[in-house]
């Protein structure tokens, strides 16, 4: 069923697949993979997880400011390979993506290598087919890869993220492709994320995250919840981390548990406020670490506690989640650019959802805007 | 290095002719008296750039 009149303009190119690639590569439209043609059949078939008109603004996506219509979210959508099913999801990370807290200004235009990542919770994931276990973050199943890729293929297109001439990214990183995965509810010892943050067990929700990237810790020799709680402290506190660079009490950063190690941390009676405050205590780390010349740099911004450069201010800080595989052994960092704070949606699946409320972090510092 | 995303979040303001000064990338690991060098050398060209007609 036709939802409206599409208003962008057409163009035409063989039906080789091959064509259609290399056209939207000329065009600058893509991000180096094959695309599915958006044909008005196949937007309009994606329009049909929203009562929303083509034309409504969902979001005006930073830097260039351009208007994320509904319609324009369905072409970006389309061209990542979307089942129509996942629209609302998607439609609910833009706006997560474009609440200001998330600063996606400074995502799209930094030096830095951050992304967002997707993280769903609640019912949506099996209905969509969210991968929430082995290898979820990238090269399993098709949900994941593209809702993920079509929130890049929108901030490219409407918000103007382009390589070199706008994104100042140095290295840019696989996750500017796509990175979205669920949390493994299921699997988790403590209250599913989306819980924790206000929201009912059986809402949908979609959190961004910001991530410069995804740190892979490894353990086999932890046998308490505490040392292995320790481990991961002190793998996510070196000192060219990104945190660093600005302010105890800017941003927040997500640690990702396997099931093994979360199990292995609650067995121990650690819940998530107490590992939270663990994470602060131990990254808290000492300036002797610094090279003698950094130390009146550091101390100028004051970002010097006694003898040590604390990496967060509050527990709250630490995001923690469970996903991955059942084998173990690891964790994922996603250090944080910094000058962002995680923003969480809550949407439904049905074709009346208009919008999702969000859930900020408590009193988030002022975001500052820096290149 | 950063000019042409200046120039693109001026016309998005609605501002395409903005008046820029260019300025040397990165500023903050150069020492004190190389960012008041800077200063210096480039006052007249920001004065100028103010008092520009529209």
């Amino acid at each position: 069923m036709a939802r409206g009149t599409l208003l962008s303009e057409r163009g035409s190119v063989s039906d080789d697949p091959l064509a259609v690639f290399e056209h939207v590569e000329q065009q600058g439209w893509g991000d180096g993979l094959p695309v599915i043609p958006p044909t008005e059949e196949r937007v309009q078939a994606m329009l049909d997880g929203t009562p929303l008109p083509p034309s409504h603004v969902v979001a005006v996506v930073e830097p260039r400011r351009g208007e994320a219509t509904v319609e324009k979210i369905a072409v970006n959508a389309v061209m990542a390979g979307c089942a129509p099913a996942v629209f609302p999801a998607l439609l609910a990370a833009v706006e997560a993506v474009t609440e200001p807290q998330f600063n996606l200004y400074a995502l799209n235009t930094t030096t830095c290598c951050a992304t967002p990542a997707l993280m769903l919770n609640g019912p949506a994931r099996q209905t969509l087919g969210i991968e929430c276990g082995y290898s979820c973050l990238g090269h399993n199943g098709r949900a994941n890869a593209t809702l993920g890729r079509a929130l890049r293929l929108l901030m490219r297109n409407v918000g103007g993220s382009i390589p070199g001439a706008v994104t100042k990214s140095v290295f840019g990183q696989p996750g500017r492709v796509s990175l979205c995965f669920g949390e493994w509810e299921e699997r988790s010892p403590w209250q599913p994320f989306h819980v924790r943050r206000g929201f009912k067990a059986d809402d949908s929700t979609v959190t961004a995250v910001c991530a410069t990237g995804t740190q892979d810790i490894a353990d086999i020799w932890a046998e308490t919840g505490e040392e292995l709680v320790w481990v991961l402290a002190h793998s996510i506190d070196w000192i060219g981390n990104n945190k660093v660079l600005v302010r105890q009490e800017q941003g927040d950063m997500l640690l990702l548990l396997c099931p093994d190690f979360a199990h292995k941390i609650a067995r121990d009676g650690i819940d998530v406020p107490q590992m939270q405050r663990m994470l602060l205590e131990w990254t808290r780390t000492p300036i002797e670490r610094w090279h003698r010349a950094h130390w009146p740099k550091l101390e100028q911004r004051g970002y010097v506690e006694g003898n040590v450069v604390p990496l967060a201010a509050r527990p709250e800080q630490f995001l923690i989640a469970v996903a991955g595989g059942e084998s173990g052994h690891h964790a994922l960092y996603f250090c944080t650019f910094g000058l962002t704070w995680s923003v969480s949606k809550r949407f439904t699946l049905d074709a009346t959802w208009t919008g999702g409320e969000s859930c900020l972090v408590p009193d988030p510092s002022p975001v500052s805007r820096r290149p | 290095m950063f000019e042409n995303l200046a120039r693109t979040a001026a016309r998005a303001q609605g501002y395409p002719d903005l008046r820029m000064l260019v300025l040397p990338h990165p500023m903050e690991a150069r020492p004190e008296s190389q960012v008041r060098a800077f200063a210096h050398e480039r006052f007249a060209a920001l004065f100028a750039l103010l008092a520009e007609e529209e």
